[in-house]
Order: structure tokens, then sequence, then C-alpha cells
């Protein structure tokens, strides 16, 4: 009987799907895959279901969720499916796989997989899987690997043990060393088209139609965007514009939570805010982003001058350069709503 | 599913300890903490493992009722069970949860974790079988296994490689890429046989007191097997280094008599004088006697001078006191033969007593020493005598 390879736990994806399907009919495995692609479309999720798929034990359909392999590798309590990531292992079962799918942690470039941690792996490796047919050594967060760390990962790559494969996750590949990177098949993942996305907030409180355009496909981002309150904090900011009352905005930056990779994120939102603002202003309003929302935005583009609008884009690009030079968080935010105060009086007149 | 058997504690702790061993000090799984309880007819059997290796113990019970498995938190157990005054034990478990009742009366009720998430253990199926003396083995081990790396990159190095040769000769090698130990006993061994063992699992052998073992292994796994216990670990990756091409001729350049008891102490002593992780003590070899020296910032310096019959060219050779000590520690011979060819080549060492059927030798690479260390001091005492 036709085996039948089952990832349909990833959305879409269907290129990286048929690579990833061949090499389990045959058997054949690479040292080294590359899974790259914007964050949360999948990444991640796939490698996990493809190290259930390269050991699962049913005839019929792989992974198939009920053997004992796939049962160990989606608990994350298998001998042989290892995870590095840039952070401690004890923390990792309950970091993981919170609702459905494989969340690593956010890109955040002062934490890092240690040289320990991969020597750690290096030791395991040296010795046969316990009970796997193939062992797996998933890397999520592939940038976070110090220099150091790359390069000792090298040394296994070059040589690479038997009935192993390196799985390293990642959205900033040019991160990741020439030399492994040239030494990796790479997969690449792609945002998904709106109506794989859909499925996955047909029971959302906030309109898919509008998360799709706000994560450009992400599901991983407009997940987090939901439980980060987008719908709240829109109006808040719209609120703030519309106004120009500084203790609200005072009040607003007390109140978020101020945490580096939250901020840029922001950020990023208050960008697009903001294209949906000089949209509005141009009369182009049917164009906008925030959909929902184009009753207010529209108010706010008749409350701010062109002129706010032109400085509140030089002072994002100012913000986002600030961002990486650890510059402190409260004043990146005033930073992006000060020209809104600075041209009252022009409005005014 | 309920299950439910008595056991005689006794027998039970001695099961338990012996489990205890491949627990882990630390581990990422939580489910490693967990020994495997099975329950098959009269028979108990207890599985503990660390990844590395695994330990299953079999121990008998009376009144089992019911079949499978479940596991209990490995150190809880074996704290309550070392600890019990009374003769018997009876257990119950249901579901994750187990019962230990005593005659008296006293109820112990711990929580384990799903059986399914224990590792499978993995026996070496279709493997040559073999039967070794244990005194043999444990001579071996412990005239070479300190020579094994403690924590190297190259993970071969960390074990003791054992194999037996077309000779039939069944050897113990292990080494740090400092120092090479070499243990060799001819015998009715079966040749071919060939495994890098991590050298914590031979204390399994030790902890059960048998005369012989059976031995099976495949390129992957090695298990030994008593009646009523065995140990599986993985095997270290080979292939081990050719270590034969590092092992000089004999004599040497120069040859070396000396008490071993008094190099020993001697060593000992220098050992005051010398700092980590070098131990640098310099030696000089001449006819009928040897001079050592150390020399450190904070203790000061120390000089030993030995009698002993050395032939051949005058040397001066720097040594790791610590590494020289731990070598002739494990001579039994009266005397130590030493074989030095020249001050940056390793050093011959074996006691004098070897034969031809049974040998155990060791080779030092020497530390490096600037040419002016040995200095005047050296060859003024020579001009005393």
């Amino acid at each position: 009987m036709e085996m039948e390879i089952d990832f349909s736990k990833v959305k879409g994806q269907e290129t990286a799907k048929k690579i990833l399907e061949s090499a389990i009919l045959f058997e054949r495995y690479p040292p080294l895959y590359l899974f790259v692609g914007p964050r949360g479309v999948g990444k991640a999720t796939m490698a996990v279901e493809f190290a259930k798929a390269a050991n699962c034990v049913s005839n019929d359909v792989r992974p198939c969720g009920r053997c004992s392999q796939c049962h160990k590798i989606e608990r994350f309590v298998h001998p042989d499916v290892h995870f590095l990531l840039p952070d401690k292992p004890e923390g990792l079962r309950q970091k993981l796989g919170q609702g459905g799918g494989v969340r690593p942690p956010d890109f955040d470039p002062s934490r890092e997989i240690s040289i320990r941690q991969v020597r750690e792996i290096q030791y395991e490796l040296s010795r046969p899987p316990v009970e796997a047919r193939h062992r797996f050594v998933i890397i999520l967060n592939g940038e976070n690997l110090t220099i150091e760390s790359q390069n000792a990962l090298l040394k296994t790559l070059e040589e690479p043990p038997s009935n192993t494969t390196f799985i390293m996750v990642s959205d900033n590949p040019d991160l990741i060393l020439p030399t492994i990177r040239s030494r990796a098949r790479t997969v690449k993942f792609h945002y998904l088209g709106f109506n794989d996305f859909v499925d996955f907030f047909k029971s959302s409180t906030v309109s898919p139609a509008v998360l799709y355009r706000l994560s450009n496909g992400s599901v991983g981002e407009a997940k987090e965007l939901i439980n980060w309150g987008i719908i709240s904090l829109r109006n808040q900011v719209l609120e703030i514009l519309i106004k120009k009352d500084l203790d609200l905005l005072t009040a607003f930056i007390g109140e978020l939570y101020v945490e580096k990779p939250l901020v840029s994120k922001f950020i990023a939102f208050y960008g697009v805010l903001f294209r949906d603002i000089l949209l509005a202003k141009l009369g182009m309003s049917n164009l906008i982003t925030n959909i929902d929302m184009k009753g207010r935005i529209t108010e706010a583009a008749n409350a701010l001058h062109w002129k706010v609008i032109e400085d509140v884009f030089e002072a994002l690009k100012k913000a986002e350069r600030a961002l990486k030079r650890n510059v402190n968080i409260q004043f990146i935010l005033y930073s992006v709503f000060k020209p809104i105060f600075r041209y009252e009086e022009i409005v005014v007149v | 599913m309920a299950l439910s058997f008595t056991v005689e504690v006794s027998e039970f702790l001695k099961a338990l300890k012996g489990a205890a061993k491949a627990l882990p000090s630390r581990t990422t799984l939580p489910i490693l903490q967990n020994m495997l309880f099975k329950l098959d007819g009269d028979e108990l059997e207890i599985a503990a493992t660390n990844l590395d290796f695994s330990v299953i113990e079999k121990v008998l019970v009376s009144e089992p009722e019911g079949e499978g498995s479940f596991t209990v938190p490995g150190k809880t157990i074996l704290n309550i069970i070392s600890n019990m005054t009374e003769p018997f034990i009876s257990i119950e478990n249901e579901g994750f949860t187990t019962i230990l009742k005593t005659p008296k009366g006293n109820k112990y009720e711990l929580m384990g974790l799903d059986p399914q998430d224990f590792p499978k253990i993995t026996h070496p199926e279709g493997g040559d079988v073999f039967e070794f003396d244990t005194e043999t083995i444990m001579k071996g081990v412990n005239l070479v296994s300190f020579c094994a790396a403690k924590d190297d990159l190259r993970a071969f190095l960390t074990g003791i490689y054992w194999h037996v040769t077309e000779e039939f000769e069944m050897r113990f090698v292990a080494s740090d890429s400092h120092r090479l130990a070499v243990y060799g006993k001819v015998g009715e061994f079966p040749s071919g046989f060939e495994a890098i063992v991590p050298p914590k699992v031979f204390d399994f052998i030790k902890e059960h007191e048998t005369e012989k073992i059976t031995v099976q292994s495949t390129k992957e796994l090695l298990e030994f097997r008593t009646p009523y216990a065995s140990l599986i670990t993985r095997l270290i990756e080979g292939p081990y280094p050719n270590y034969e091409a590092v092992i000089p001729d004999l004599p040497g350049n120069g040859v070396l008599r000396v008490n071993r008891d008094e190099l020993l102490t001697a060593l000992k002593r220098l050992l005051v004088f010398t700092t980590s992780p070098t131990y640098t003590t310099i030696w000089h070899f001449k006819e009928r006697e040897i001079i050592g020296k150390a020399s450190s910032p904070e203790a000061g310096e120390g000089m030993e001078r030995l009698l002993a019959e050395y032939e051949g060219q005058e040397m001066t050779v720097g040594f790791n006191a610590e590494y020289l000590a731990e070598i002739v520690r494990k001579i039994e011979s009266f005397e130590v033969e030493m074989h030095l060819y020249d001050p940056y080549k390793a050093v011959y060492i074996k006691p004098t007593d070897s034969t031809k059927d049974e040998k155990i030798f060791y080779l030092l690479m020497p530390v490096r020493i600037a040419e002016s260390e040995f200095g005047e001091s050296g060859e003024s005492s020579e001009e005393e005598h």
C-alpha cells in the first residue's frame, strides 16, 4: 500500500511540503536543512512534523500522531529529537507548543545559543540514537547561534554523524555563516495566502481580513497581535492623535509594556497606521490597511497637518536606528509622537 | 488497570540501588528521574536510564495481581525503602499513582508520570554473545581507566577501547592524548571483539559480584548481563585511533630501573612545589642516579635525588608529576622500568614483572621545558660528587 505523508498541520507551503515529503518517502535525509522565511508561517511546526513523519511507525499515514514516536516528539520528550534555542531547556516545554503550532521566541540579538549548548549536543551525537530511526537536532532561531557556536557546529556538519539531521529554522538567514548555509539544503517558506490564513482565525473576534493585512499573512504574527490587544491599542493611539493630548500620551507610554521586541513591533504598527492616515489625507482611504477603522483614521487625517505626517515618518526612521543602539525605550516612544505636538499652532491657524 | 504485589524489602532495596545507578544527576527530560516498573507474572522489572546507559534489575514478588508498567520517582522510592525497618512491603498502582503499604499500616503515596514517555530500552539484539571473567575485566579497567580523557571533543578518547586482537589477546586501552595505558592478557578470547565503552559502566560489574559475566554487543550497543540484572550502554562512535603506531620499540636510548615506592614518595613530595595544571617537574637522568626538581613562586623549590640503575644517554626531561605519580601508583612490582628516547618523545613505563601472557604499560608525554631550566644547580651538584 502506498504510504501517505500528512503535513496538514502546516497550512499552505506546498513547495516546502513537496521537498520534505519526497525525503521521507525515499528515506534520504541531508545532514542539514535550513528552513527560511518570514516569522509565523509554520517553519518550526514543520520541523517537528517532519521529525515525526521520519520516525512514525504507522504504515499508511505519516505522521499518524498516535504512535509512541509521534506522541513523544509532539510532547518534546523524545530522547533523540533535540531542540536548541536561546533559553534554558527546562522552560522549553512550557514555551513551545502553545496553541497548536510550535512558536520559537522572538529574535533578540542579545540572547544567544551558547557554545556550551552546542557541545552538549555534540556529546549526544557521539553516541547512537536511543530509539529513533532518524535523529533530529532542531535549532529554533538559528541566527541566535554565536559565531563560536556556529563554528563549533560546522565541525559536526563537515563530518555529519550517521542517522542525524539538523534543521535550522531562521527568519534572518543572513546572520548565519555562509560556510554553514552552503552546506544546507535550503527550504523556503512564504507568507500564507488569505484562504489558508483564514482557517486559523475563524473564531477570532478580530476580523481576519484586518489581521491578514496587519500581519502580511503570518499566522504567528497575527496571533501575537491579538494577544497584544491590537484593537484597544489602535483606539488608544488614534485617540491621542486626534485629541493631541499630552497627558493621554504620558499615560499610554507608562502603561505600554516596555520590552524591546514589543516596542519594535509597536514602531512597525505605528508606521502602518501613519501610512493609512497619509492615504486617507490623500483621499485614497479605500487602500488603507485598518479598513475597519476608516472613520477614525479619516478623523485623525483631518486633525493632522501634512508637515506632521512627514515628520512622523522621519522620526520613525530614526527610531528604528535608535532601537538597534539601545536607546532608552520610553524616549524612542516619545520621539515618534513628538511631531504631533510641535505643529499644533500651525494646524490651529 | 490496577496492579498490586508484595515484595521483600531487602531484595527490593538491592534492586532499587542497582537501578538508581542509571538515574541521571541532571536532566532536561523529567521522565528520566523516574524508574519504570514492569510486572510480568511474579517477576518485577525495575528499569532506569540516563540515556547513556540503562540498568534493568529483576526481583521476585509474591501475590502479584495484574500485569503492566508504571513509573515511580526513582530517588523518592529509594529514600523510603532504604529507611524501611519492616521486612515486607506491598505495592499498589492505579494509573500514575503508586501506593506503598507496610504491614504495620504505614502508607506512602507516590506520583509517577506516563510510562508511555519512558525511553524505549533497546537490547543489542543479534549481536555476538560472549562470556568473560569479571576478574580480568576489572583488572584491565582499573589499570587503564584513569588515563581516559575526562571531557574531550574527540568523544572516543573518553572511552576505554576494549578489544581482542588477532592473537587472542584481550586489551584495554585508554588515552587522553597526553598519556596512554594498555593492558593486555592472552587467553581464550573471541578474536574480533571490539567496543569503545564509557568507563563508568564497568561499575556495574563491580557492584554485581559475579565470577562470569555475559556480554552481548553490536556496533552501537553493549549489554552486561547477570541472571538478575543487566546494563545496556550506548557505545561511543569510533574508530579508535591506531594507538599501536605510537608505541616505541624497546629498549629506549636510556633505560631506568628505580624503586617504585621511593619514586612515588619523591613525586608526592615534589608535587608540593608544582603548580596546576602542568605540575611540571624536571628530571635529570644519569648513571646511578636521577635528580628531580620542581619550583613554584608560592611554595619555593624542591629537589629529590634517587639512586637508580640507568643505562644509556644522559637526558633532562620534564614530566607532569601528577600524571607520573598516577601511573607509578598503579605499578605493583618492586621496581619501575622506564624507557626514554629523547626529551620530546613519550616515555615507556612498565612494571618489571610483566609476563608474555599478561602485560601492562603506559606511555607518558613529557612536558616541554626551556633548555636553561635545569641549569647551574644541577651541574654544580655533579661537581660536588
